[in-house]
């Protein structure tokens, strides 16, 4: 009886003690578990303990520290229908007048960021900015663009581009009114 | 916030983010009238003293350095005329005219007072400068839009072109004409305020 007894509170003790260490575990502040770097880590963390960590941890403390495991944020998480397409067609018109109004400004300029700044819309996804920029490129007066806009032309499959690309190329080469005045001032006349 | 990343993820999708984005903003407006950059593109020939036909190009910084416009100048259409921009006030007018012959026209009315407006017909633009002169003509098509906006103004574009310019250069120095061919184009958008 006597021996009964103390096996039961040995027992009683034990499951007592289990009990208040398991309670201090789930107690435990998310700052004090181990960062889920380690299951992230590919290689070099023990098995056993990458496996105790993602056993134990709650959805919500892998949604804390595993941002990578969010679902992608994607189209598919809004219905097409609440997209207003007319609004952002608006807003892409918008956007195209802008950038060639930009392009506008652009060109009035003679310095070679500008010229850059240029070049570099040739190659725009918007066929009406590339063909306002080719316009641009003639308008800046650089034979420095004949090179681009060969190279251009060169890998361009659209004809009517491609075509556009040359001939503001061919139209580059040409002196300009005001150098042939230039050179007029010093040789006497045109011819 | 979730359409917001829904638009720029369908946006860069197809592509539309490729380059830095520019702050939109609405095109000139003087006295309630659209000032839309104005483009010139003609090639001359003369031949020279070694029996050459040698070709030269006319084009905006040509008319704009012979008129002695400042850096950054523009030429505009404007209130059917040629001008030259600069800080975006009216630098100089009256040293060309753009005029219309012969020209067909239709309106087409749209919603809530919004109109669409087609010109095709033959145009003469006349350039009379310090140190040359061109006088050109061609086929050419003017096209406008006018919707209402939300505050009760108007959302106006115009854009125009004419790809088929043919006429003559003078030089005034050399007393020499040139035969000349050419294009010129232009347009913009921007609000004009309801009267």
């Amino acid at each position: 009886m006597r021996l009964n007894t103390t096996i039961g509170l040995i027992l009683t003790g034990l499951a007592g003690l289990f009990g208040i260490l398991f309670l201090k575990y789930l107690s435990t502040p998310v700052s004090q578990i181990p960062p889920l770097s380690v299951s992230a880590s590919p290689s070099g963390v023990p098995q056993q303990e990458t496996k105790s960590l993602t056993i134990k941890l709650t959805d919500a403390h892998q949604a804390a520290v595993a941002p990578q495991a969010a679902p992608p944020l994607i189209v598919t998480a809004a219905p097409p229908a609440i997209v207003d397409a007319a609004a952002l067609a608006e807003e892409q018109r918008a956007s195209i007048q802008a950038r060639i109004a930009h392009l506008n400004e652009l060109e009035s300029k003679d310095d070679p960021a500008s010229l850059l700044a240029i070049l570099s819309e040739l190659t725009n996804p918007e066929i009406e900015i590339r063909a306002a920029a080719i316009e641009s490129t003639i308008q800046f007066q650089s034979r420095d663009a004949i090179p681009v806009l060969a190279d251009l032309a060169a890998h361009t499959s659209n004809p009517q581009e491609k075509q556009a690309l040359l001939d503001a190329a061919e139209f580059l080469k040409l002196p300009t009114m005001t150098e042939i005045r230039a050179q007029k001032s010093k040789a006497g006349n045109l011819q | 916030m979730k359409m917001n990343k829904v638009i720029v993820n369908m946006a860069l999708a197809a592509g539309l983010l490729a380059f830095a984005p520019i702050q939109t903003q609405a095109g000139l407006v003087i006295d309630n009238s659209l000032v839309s950059p104005f483009k010139v593109k003609l090639v001359g020939s003369y031949v020279n003293d070694k029996n050459k036909i040698v070709k030269v190009t006319i084009s905006n910084k040509d008319i704009l350095s012979d008129l002695g416009a400042p850096k950054n100048s523009q030429l505009a259409y404007w209130e059917s005329d040629i001008v030259v921009i600069n800080n975006k006030a009216i630098w100089d007018d009256g040293f060309a005219s753009i005029t219309p012959n012969s020209y067909t026209y239709n309106t087409v009315d749209g919603k809530n007072g919004s109109y669409k407006y087609v010109e095709n017909g033959l145009v003469n633009i006349a350039y009379d400068g310090t140190d040359f002169s061109f006088d050109v003509n061609g086929v050419y098509n003017y096209r406008y839009n006018e919707s209402v906006t939300k505050n009760g103004d108007y959302s106006a574009g115009e854009n125009f072109q004419s790809s088929s310019l043919t006429g003559s250069g003078y030089d005034n120095a050399s007393d020499l004409t040139l035969p000349i061919t050419g294009s010129w184009s232009g347009g913009s958008s921007g609000i004009i305020t309801a009267n």
